[in-house]
């Protein structure tokens, strides 16, 4: 066991607010999607979804940019080398080691936080669902100054759906996320390590 | 850094998007210009004794406010002249001019009729010229701060209580004056609830909101708009007036361009408030609109009518009217009001009171008045108008004649009296300026403008309707510099 | 900038021209009144003819010649005078007769006598039911001047009209200054069209035949400058509603403002359709004296409800936004390019009618004066009745293909004729006979009585006169048959009317988001078009006026029929509210998946915990 300085005071930051940010956008989504049920009027909501979706797409473009430069992109990307049997193994870890208090099947390192699945996932939410539901918040936005864009791109009700349907996995996401942040070394230290940065992880292990 | 920025960021989204929500927000607030509810002292524990007259209570009252009766004296309340001489249109030299020494077409004039008048002033005793304004026990302290309702003056007593009121009771429930207090006198102008200004009568005490908003709704007192220093009650009538000092209007607590909407804002240079906003006169209680002193006299007519408010045979002939459009006039807070002596021309309508400005003048906006119109008796020679002695001993209202009346008149107002006497025409404008009503009520585009709208364009000056033909700036009729505040 | 271009320089014609209609008076010569044969009338005694009278100076034949309000309008005819407004009714003396009232009289009518009747709209005390007791003798020839009954220049004698000298001016003219010409007023044009009203005393619903007020009967729209609380209909909370019926009356517009003589150089203004592309504003101008002599008496119209192809009429209104620029007013309405595409002016700023309309007319039935039932939306209590009470109504919102061939949703009120169709090709049949299955022409028969009479009190009341059971309907169906009808069956012709007048300001328009974008949107709210159709009759759709097949009408759960937009389909249009509209497939998707997150995150979870209790055990 030690402790690692896990995580930049700018990832952190920059994860606390995409968090926030998040959880914002899909609540404000939820109203707009069935006004006069939740707290919020539906003119605020809308109004506080379209700023706050802004700064989703800035704070998307400046955690890219913030990946590139310091050349930790590569922390997302799949080695290809037994990418399958990892995979599988961490699946089996969670599947069943986990239960029988079996160590991690991958060491978490400054310079490699994700483990397999992670990795896959990742890479569909930061490839596939979060530019999505940018494209399609921004064209929906976009309305305000050239409304015939959204008929180019299919249609207000095309649109909107998909945007509907990219929330909703978005939420499912943010649950299974919370969740798997439990399964650190101990239940509290992921989160407690996206706090302060510094994490306690197991220390011995075999190398993969 | 990169942090800094990023917060700084979000929170100027933020703040764009709440931005035109709280400008929405800050609005014009004119209640807070409304004084806070004022303090008042319990007076009942403080008079134990009846009090065998009026001075016996202001000397009560002067023991504590011992300024009060000072106060007062300096103004128009008490003096019935206002403080400053002014240069009346005509005259080489200022004059003071008030109620003391002017004349109307109601009543006509106080000089000689004292005794009656001065039921109305806030002092007791006024019974001829000889009334020592400086007595502070002659200060009627009680009228305006009766709470009881039930102090009443004397109508021939020269502003002394009735006999039949409780002075004691009256003292004990001192406080600051309500509606009733300055109704009592204010409401009650030329002899009676409404008659005289149309736009003040007994249904104020307790309106609906069709009649006034600031009455009923904001549940203002008098004394919240015309906020009293020292006793002196600021707001001055053109009746008793002829310069535009202290008078108050609106923007003492609404802001000057109050509306929403551009076009009604754009009228603020021209019209006046009052004009929109209070569209009726006398939307309750009757006012009179015509008094015929010729016809006076006619003690059968006046049987046989039956209705004071058609025919007595002291007064003569009257008109009522309740509810109706007032006239419009510019004015420009000033007015042009009649003196004693000045020459009249008996053919034609003598202005008593009449507001100064025309379509030509940047200050003057439209504004509504009650016209009150009337034939009064006047020097066939001299060629002046008259106050007769009507109330009293050798007064018309007792013996019926004229000749008497003027004669004893004018030895009160000291102008020669010829020995003859005619009756002309006068018409008097009252401004108007309480019973206010919201928008709800208020006038709308088509009131004025287009077919069968009640302004006379052509009289105001406008060569047409000014919302097809453009108002006195467009059409160059008032040059632009001269126009301020637009 | 352009734009204000225009509106200053639309802005000094009109003011231009106002003012001449406002000095008109003084303009206009005193003129002498010609009978047919262009003699003085006041020497010849004949009926004064307004060709020749007013053709002294203006070209009478070419005003005779063009004007829509000299053919006769069958078309558009009185759905509440008959129950077969559409048909090829022939113009002839029975159809003046009975519809005269409303007619200006000249073309065809000109040839039984009629002339055009000029007086009708440019002076301001019309007598028309002396003119319609002329018309109804058959002395057309005299229907002009009977309507002058009211200005003291005739009067009637016996049977007939004399000129009075003595009200003519001097010269035995036309005395201008007392009796003015001037351009139609509202009043002049409400005569026929619907409910106006100016001043301040209040506005009631007039006495008499309600069928003249076709815009107020049709679309509840009442023009008038008058707060709804100064008026006399006693509207639901009525103190609160402080807006005035027409917005645009408010601010002294009058009818003519926008339906204009298309030839009027102060306001003629070319259509985005012909205009070409680089002037905005064409500066050269008919002289007004040459629209003096010939102006043109055809108005500026938009696209009529009853217009079944909207190509085939020439749309000469304006639309709101030839004077309005919606732009800076709604600064605070997120996406206003959107918004203005998807929806007409008039959907926000009529939302809503304070005033009652026509639901149903009802030919299936007569009552005692021979017609049908008429039913109302929004009212509670009789039509005309002071003290009824009336609570408006809402409408509904179709697509509507506008003048500039833009789809946008507008409000529409719909009005259903019942009727009784016989034979192949069905053709309506005439109320007379199915007046004769209820009265005897004296007295209601008692067979009648014995099925519709539920109350016992002896008389047929409007509530009681509706075929709602098999029972009803067959036995009417029944005496048709014994009358020589063959196979009578019900239909139903739903009429939907466009509502354009009675507009809102925007502190009264409909400017809460979620008026639409919520569950209840007021955009797709049904509007009842039948609760008491006849048994087992459907009400089939006019599509004129530019509705697309987007306008359903529907039977809706609790089996009546309504009025709904069509949001299923391949043919729906393309309506997307959010917060209104959901997909319900990709909800359930959602949903689920989210479920089944949770569901093993908790068996997971909890898998977890007793696992490890047990290991630390």
């Amino acid at each position: 066991m030690k402790r690692v300085y896990m995580y930049s005071f700018h990832e952190r930051a920059w994860h606390w607010m995409q968090a926030f940010v998040i959880l914002v956008l899909l609540y404000t989504g939820l109203e707009i999607h069935l006004p006069n049920r939740l707290l919020m009027c539906f003119n605020l909501a809308s109004r506080i979804h379209v700023a706050f979706g802004f700064i989703f797409v800035i704070n998307a473009g400046l955690g890219l940019l913030y990946h590139i430069f310091t050349n930790q992109l590569r922390q997302f990307i799949p080695e290809p080398r037994d990418f399958f049997s990892a995979s599988i193994r961490q699946a089996v870890f969670y599947l069943g080691g986990i239960f029988r208090g079996d160590p991690h099947p991958f060491e978490k390192s400054p310079d490699r936080k994700l483990n397999p699945l992670q990795k896959i996932t990742y890479l569909a939410i930061l490839n596939v669902l979060l530019p999505f539901q940018l494209v399609t918040g921004l064209i929906l936005m976009s309305a305000h100054f050239w409304p015939s864009l959204i008929e180019y791109a299919g249609g207000l009700a095309l649109l909107a759906t998909l945007h509907t349907l990219a929330a909703w996995l978005f939420g499912a996401f943010v649950i299974m996320h919370v969740y798997l942040t439990t399964t650190g070394h101990t239940p509290l230290s992921s989160i407690t390590a996206m706090i302060t940065g510094w994490e306690d992880v197991e220390d011995g292990h075999r190398k993969n | 850094m990169l942090i800094k920025f990023k917060l700084m960021l979000s929170l100027l989204v933020c703040l764009c998007l709440v931005s035109d929500e709280v400008e929405s927000a800050i609005r014009d607030n004119p209640r807070a210009k409304v004084p806070k509810p004022r303090s008042h002292t319990d007076h009942s524990t403080f008079f134990s004794q009846p009090f065998p007259d009026g001075s016996s209570v202001t000397r009560a009252c002067l023991e504590c406010h011992k300024s009060a009766a000072s106060d007062l004296m300096k103004t128009a309340h008490w003096n019935w002249v206002g403080d400053e001489a002014v240069l009346a249109p005509g005259h080489d030299q200022p004059v003071h001019i008030g109620k003391k020494n002017l004349m109307n077409n109601y009543c006509i004039g106080i000089q000689s009729n004292w005794v009656r008048c001065t039921q109305c002033h806030a002092g007791y005793g006024w019974e001829d010229d000889t009334f020592d304004f400086s007595k502070q026990d002659n200060v009627d302290c009680l009228v305006c701060h009766d709470w009881t309702t039930t102090y009443n003056k004397d109508p021939n007593g020269a502003g002394r209580p009735d006999p039949k009121v409780d002075l004691l009771a009256v003292a004990r429930s001192v406080g600051y004056p309500k509606r009733a207090n300055c109704g009592y006198c204010h409401f009650a102008g030329g002899g009676g609830d409404a008659v005289k200004h149309g736009d003040m009568d007994g249904s104020l005490l307790n309106p609906r909101e069709r009649i006034d908003i600031h009455m009923s709704r904001h549940k203002l007192e008098c004394i919240d708009c015309h906020q009293t220093k020292n006793h002196l009650i600021p707001g001055r009538l053109i009746s008793v007036s002829i310069d535009a000092k202290n008078r108050f209007d609106c923007t003492l607590c609404h802001a000057p361009r109050p509306h929403k909407d551009m076009r009604l804002n754009a009228h603020g240079s021209a019209v006046a408030c009052q004009t929109c906003h209070i569209p009726r006169i006398a939307p309750e209680e009757a006012t009179k609109m015509v008094w015929d002193w010729s016809q006076a006299g006619d003690k059968e007519r006046e049987k046989r009518i039956g209705d004071p408010h058609q025919y007595t045979a002291i007064k003569g002939e009257f008109q009522y009217a309740v509810n109706i459009a007032p006239e419009y006039a510019w004015f420009n807070g000033t007015a042009d009001h009649y003196l004693l002596g000045e020459t009249i021309d008996p053919e034609g309508v003598t202005a008593m009171a009449r507001p100064l400005g025309s379509i030509h003048d940047a200050t003057a906006r439209i504004w509504p008045f009650k016209v009150h119109r009337g034939k009064q008796i006047y020097d066939l020679k001299n060629r002046y108008f008259i106050i007769p002695k009507t109330y009293g001993p050798g007064g018309y209202w007792t013996e019926f004649d004229w000749d008497k009346a003027a004669r004893l008149g004018s030895q009160a107002t000291g102008l020669d009296y010829s020995g003859s006497f005619g009756f002309a025409s006068t018409e008097m404008f009252w401004p108007i300026n309480h019973m206010v009503v919201t928008s709800r009520q208020a006038l709308a585009c088509k009131d004025c403008h287009g077919q069968g709208g009640r302004l006379n364009w052509e009289s105001l000056g406008y060569d047409g309707d000014p919302a097809v033909r453009g108002g006195r700036l467009r059409t160059g009729i008032l040059i632009p510099e001269s126009e301020g505040g637009r | 900038m352009n734009m204000r271009m225009i509106a200053v320089s639309i802005a000094t014609l009109i003011l231009g021209w106002d003012g001449l209609s406002a000095s008109q008076n003084r303009i206009h010569p005193e003129f002498d009144l010609l009978d047919v044969e262009g003699y003085k009338v006041i020497e010849s005694h004949n009926p004064v003819s307004t060709m020749k009278t007013c053709g002294q100076c203006h070209d009478t034949e070419y005003i005779d010649s063009h004007s829509d309000h000299v053919r006769p309008q069958q078309r558009v005819a009185y759905e509440f005078e008959s129950p077969d407004p559409g048909s090829d009714v022939p113009f002839d003396a029975d159809w003046l007769k009975t519809y005269g009232r409303r007619h200006v009289g000249g073309g065809p009518a000109r040839e039984l006598g009629f002339e055009m009747n000029c007086f009708l709209c440019h002076i301001e005390t019309v007598d028309r039911e002396a003119m319609m007791g002329e018309m109804r003798r058959e002395r057309f020839e005299w229907a002009v001047t009977a309507s002058l009954g009211r200005t003291g220049l005739v009067a009637r004698v016996g049977d007939s009209w004399i000129w009075k000298r003595d009200a003519l001016s001097e010269q035995g003219r036309w005395p201008i200054d007392r009796i003015a010409l001037r351009g139609p007023t509202d009043e002049n044009c409400g005569a026929c069209h619907g409910l106006v009203h100016r001043g301040s005393a209040p506005l009631v619903i007039p006495e008499g035949n309600p069928a003249e007020l076709t815009m107020t009967l049709r679309t509840g729209s009442i023009f008038s400058g008058q707060r709804i609380n100064d008026s006399g209909i006693s509207t639901v909370s009525k103190e609160q509603t402080i807006r005035p019926w027409d917005v645009h009356a408010e601010r002294v517009m009058r009818c003519s403002h926008c339906h204009f003589s298309l030839n009027n150089p102060a306001y003629s203004l070319e259509i985005a359709a012909t205009r070409p592309l680089h002037l905005r504003f064409d500066t050269r101008r008919q002289s007004f004296s040459e629209y003096l002599h010939r102006p043109s008496h055809q108005f500026a119209r938009g696209r009529g409800s009853m217009d079944a192809d909207p190509s085939n009429e020439p749309v000469t209104m304006r639309r709101c936004e030839t004077c309005h620029d919606a732009g800076p007013m709604h600064r605070w309405l997120p996406y206003p390019e959107l918004h203005f595409q998807k929806l007409s002016c008039e959907a926000c700023h009529i939302p809503t009618s304070p005033m009652a309309a026509v639901r149903e007319i009802d030919w299936t039935v007569a009552g005692a004066d021979g017609k049908g039932g008429v039913r109302y939306r929004g009212i509670e209590g009789e039509w005309g009745d002071p003290n009824a009470h009336v609570t408006g109504f809402q409408p509904v919102f179709w697509p509507r293909l506008d003048e500039d061939a833009r789809t946008r949703l507008a409000p529409f009120n719909v009005v259903t004729t019942w009727f009784w169709t016989a034979g192949d090709p069905p053709q309506r049949v005439s109320p007379a006979i199915v007046a004769a299955v209820f009265h005897d022409g004296v007295a209601c028969r008692p067979e009648a009585l014995e099925r519709f009479d539920s109350n016992r009190d002896g008389v047929l009341s409007d509530e009681e006169l509706i075929l709602d059971t098999r029972d009803k309907r067959d036995w009417v169906a029944a005496r048709l048959t014994d009358a020589g009808v063959v196979n009578p069956r019900i239909e139903g012709d739903a009429q939907p009317f466009g509502i354009h007048h009675g507009v809102m300001r925007r502190e009264f328009a409909l400017c809460e988001c979620v008026s639409c974008h919520a569950g209840e949107s007021r955009l797709y709210a049904d509007l009842e078009v039948s609760p008491t159709a006849p048994f087992d009759a459907e009400p089939a759709l006019r599509r004129t006026g530019g509705i697309g097949d987007a306008g359903r009408i529907v039977r809706a759960t609790d089996g009546r029929w309504v009025a709904r937009m069509n949001r299923e389909g391949d043919d729906a249009p393309e309506f997307y509210v959010p917060g209104a509209d959901r997909n319900a497939a990709v909800n359930r998707i959602g949903i689920g998946f989210m479920a089944v997150v949770v569901f093993g995150v908790a068996v997971h979870g909890s898998a977890r915990i007793v696992t490890g209790r047990r290991r630390r055990q």
